[in-house]
């Protein structure tokens, strides 16, 4: 036997041995299995195992989600890091994880094949706010339907096209060109999440497609001065404002921030300890904490070291489920809300949501963008009773937001006479028109550019002006968020004062 | 030529490591266990090859127990893998301080001697139980993924996986075995020497199937080298039920919001599983009645 013919023979020999075991599971998986979930699991490791892609883990959620919508015995995901021991999740194969990921867009209104269609973008799967995503969807259809029955766009009925970002910003980009490149839309509008947002304007502002966000905090969206990006939610600035007031109004000394470490929440973080800081207050050291964290005990446990402790504990830059938990846990251990301290919470407070998951959180101050009740118009009260018939609560603003941008792009492809981007956009510009929220218009456009001096924050660049941004304080526990007290403005208070001590009533 | 036959020399020896068994004399089931009758460990020989890849599954059956003779006993000895390991009497660290927070604190145990087995239980072995039995898995009951579907051919001593904690317990019944508790597991997990890995406190993939070794599935029970007790697998391979609660050490502070009474324990990391799950320390738990995996098996003890 040749010395060659042995080292072949040996190399058969181990492969024959070590091949087989090695390829006996390949990375991923041809069929789809249901899964049930041990304590030391998490999604993206899962989705390593079965599908050879930890990034894959949205595709877990999604078609986990979907049997559930079926089948109860299937968990609903609402956060793709929360995921309980027991649980059974459906793992896809990698062809139905490949569809789902790869999929750029849900269409829900189908009106013809000549139509004006009109993007739509929002998180309608983990780790993107859900709720918020769900919300803003049922708006957009809302108004497409009124939109057409009114006798659509320049003789055409609108098309919404509307696409699930999950809240992940290389998911919102890709959608954002998908839509712009393949579904040839006019106009792209909607998004919850700003770090989504701040990818898709890039795109929008590549291909010159009008981008109108509806509820997008950061003052990074209009700050970008692209002439393709138009906001009606506040800029995170104008709703710190409102917060920082306030808290001059009570007379606060020293502050403890919590935010997310997210463009929203150090943005905000920032723009308070700033607008504090410049009013004499004292800004204890801004705790950062990632979304999707459950246990917070280590950081609240430093907060409670604090002595004396600060007069205000603010949830308010940290987003969605986990400021619930943060809440909650804030509660739970008695820092805030107190006799001593106010505890400020997130804007979502307002959610019914928030007394399963916040069961302590009476007493919470919290923001809330849009008008009170009584300041309804017709629209308004018209789609609230829709809304109410479909999800039993009240509106949120960003489901009103989401109405009337549809309505908003309506309206200027109307006068502008075409779907042409520059004419849109000049469109646009000249908006004057009374909607759910109120009268919509932009101060600051290429025809009264923002001052050069700086006098005029960046962020007001095609930004509506007048979003009402109130400040609320529950003072029962398990009360509707829109009958929580109004404590600022003033011009708004609805129960006479600027704040109510924790265990008493106003 | 003479260089080439030492490396195949080489290889045969690792096949064998873990002590050796696979291919050895079976035991009488009447044995005693004791250390005199486990083989000296093989010492891992140095594989010439730039690209070192783990040891593969052994290719031969374990050894099994001679059936006692027809009518010989009421209930005849199972004719299964019995090769058990006597952890002596004493205390031991359970824990550590330096792990997750579920790990901590290290903490003393002290327990009785006891035998646990020294190989997870096999594919082979699972299924001359189902024979005898007729026992039907809770996956098999729920017509999804179950033991039989991984029990391809020519992996009868590769670790029976998708079998939930009452499977597990149903089997070493029936071999006159209970499982393990947590603390008796990691007792013997961590040898006589309190190690946090079968062969020290550094981690070192190359001796346990675990995800960085990239096999993505099981080997034969027994393909690595032996703790210091001489129990194969305590590492990697697969996870293995014990009978215990998922629960709070004494004296922690910690709530895992996980914990729960009616949770049962998983120890020793199975094959897609990184340092940290692998660690002797560490803790994981399941449903018992319904959690099956594909790398989910177990070990009887007594």
């Amino acid at each position: 036997m040749s010395k060659k013919l042995l080292n072949l023979l040996l190399v058969v020999v181990m492969l024959a041995v070590l091949v087989p075991t090695a390829l006996a599971a390949p990375p991923a998986q041809e069929e789809g299995q249901d899964y049930i979930v041990v304590a030391d699991d998490w999604l993206s490791k899962l989705a390593d195992k079965y599908l050879g892609n930890p990034y894959a883990y949205p595709a877990i959620t999604h078609y986990t989600n979907q049997k559930h919508a079926e089948d109860d015995s299937y968990a609903k995901i609402t956060d793709s890091n929360l995921i309980e021991v027991g649980w059974k999740i459906y793992i896809p194969s990698a062809a139905e994880a490949k569809a789902y990921l790869e999929a750029p867009t849900v269409k829900t209104v189908a009106t013809g094949e000549d139509t004006i269609k009109i993007g739509g973008v929002g998180p309608l799967s983990a780790p993107g706010s859900v709720v918020g995503g769900i919300a803003m969807k049922f708006a957009m259809e809302l108004a497409v339907k009124d939109i057409n029955e009114a006798g659509g766009v320049l003789g055409k009925p609108v098309e919404l096209i509307f696409a699930d970002t999950e809240g992940l910003p290389e998911r919102g980009a890709a959608i954002a060109e998908r839509l712009i490149t393949e579904n040839k839309v006019v106009a792209i509008t909607g998004e919850y999440h700003s770090a989504v947002g701040l990818a898709e304007l890039e795109v929008c502002h590549e291909y010159g497609i009008p981008c109108l966000f509806s509820e997008t905090w950061s003052d990074k969206i209009t700050e970008s001065g692209y002439p393709e990006v138009f906001r009606i939610a506040p800029a995170s600035s104008m709703t710190s404002r409102a917060v920082v007031d306030w808290l001059a109004k009570v007379g606060v000394k020293r502050v403890q921030l919590i935010a997310e470490t997210t463009d929203f929440g150090i943005g905000m973080a920032e723009t308070q300890k700033k607008l504090l800081e410049g009013m004499g207050v004292e800004v204890l050291d801004t705790i950062f904490i990632e979304m999707g964290t459950e246990d917070f005990t280590a950081i609240l446990t430093r907060i409670q070291a604090i002595d004396p402790p600060p007069d205000v504990v603010s949830a308010e830059a940290v987003t969605g489920e986990t400021s619930y938990n943060l809440e909650q846990q804030m509660a739970e251990l008695g820092i805030a809300p107190t006799e001593k301290t106010i505890g400020i919470a997130n804007q979502v407070a307002v959610q019914p949501e928030f007394w399963e998951s916040v069961p302590n959180g009476n007493y919470f101050v919290f923001t809330h963008v849009g008008l009170p009740p009584t300041l309804f118009n017709e629209t308004t009260n018209k789609v609230a009773d829709a809304y109410r018939a479909e999800f039993d609560t009240e509106p949120p603003s960003y489901a009103l937001e989401a109405y009337d941008s549809l309505w908003i792009l309506a309206d200027a492809i109307e006068r502008a006479g075409t779907t042409e981007p520059k004419a849109l956009i000049n469109a646009l510009e000249d908006t004057d028109i009374v909607l759910a929220q109120g009268r919509y218009w932009f101060k600051y456009t290429s025809k009264n550019p923002l001052p050069t001096d700086g006098s005029v924050p960046a962020y007001m660049w095609h930004q509506w002006p007048d979003p009402a941004v109130l400040v609320l304080q529950y003072f029962e526990p398990n009360q509707p968020g829109m009958e929580a007290a109004v404590v600022w403005p003033e011009v708004y208070q609805t129960h006479g004062t600027p704040y109510i001590v924790p265990g008493t009533k106003p | 030529m003479n260089r080439l036959w030492i490396i195949l020399l080489a290889f045969a020896l690792l096949l064998a490591a873990c002590g050796g068994e696979p291919g050895g004399t079976a035991p009488p089931a009447t044995e005693p266990p004791s250390a005199s009758v486990l083989p000296t460990p093989t010492p891992i020989p140095i594989i010439p090859t730039s690209t070192p890849l783990p040891p593969p599954p052994t290719p031969t059956p374990l050894p099994t127990n001679t059936p006692a003779p027809e009518g010989a006993e009421a209930t005849p000895a199972p004719a299964v893998t019995d090769i058990m390991v006597e952890i002596p009497a004493g205390p031991f660290t359970m824990g550590t301080d330096s792990g997750e927070p579920n790990e901590a604190p290290a903490h003393e145990v002290d327990l009785p001697a006891f035998m646990i087995d020294k190989f997870e239980v096999t594919n082979a072995d699972f299924a001359t139980f189902v024979e005898a039995t007729g026992y039907e898995t809770y996956a098999e009951k729920q017509g999804i993924t179950n033991w039989r579907a991984a029990y391809t051919e020519g992996k009868d001593s590769h670790p029976v996986v998708y079998v939930t904690f009452d499977d597990a317990v149903a089997y070493c019944t029936w071999v006159g075995k209970r499982l393990p508790t947590e603390a008796e597991w990691e007792k013997a997990a961590r040898g006589p020497e309190g190690f946090l890995f079968p062969w020290g406190n550094e981690w070192d993939p190359s001796k346990a199937n675990v995800r960085e070794s990239g096999l993505r599935g099981t080997v034969a029970v027994g393909s690595y080298p032996p703790n210091g007790y001489g129990l194969c697998d305590m590492a990697g391979n697969v996870w293995e039920w014990v009978d215990s609660p998922y629960e709070a050490y004494p004296g922690s502070d910690y709530q895992d919001p996980k914990y729960s009474p009616d949770l049962r324990g998983l120890r020793g990391g199975g094959w897609f599983d990184d340092e940290a799950q692998v660690r002797a320390t560490n803790r994981n738990a399941g449903d018992p009645t319904t959690t099956t995996h594909d790398d989910i098996g177990f070990r009887c003890a007594r």
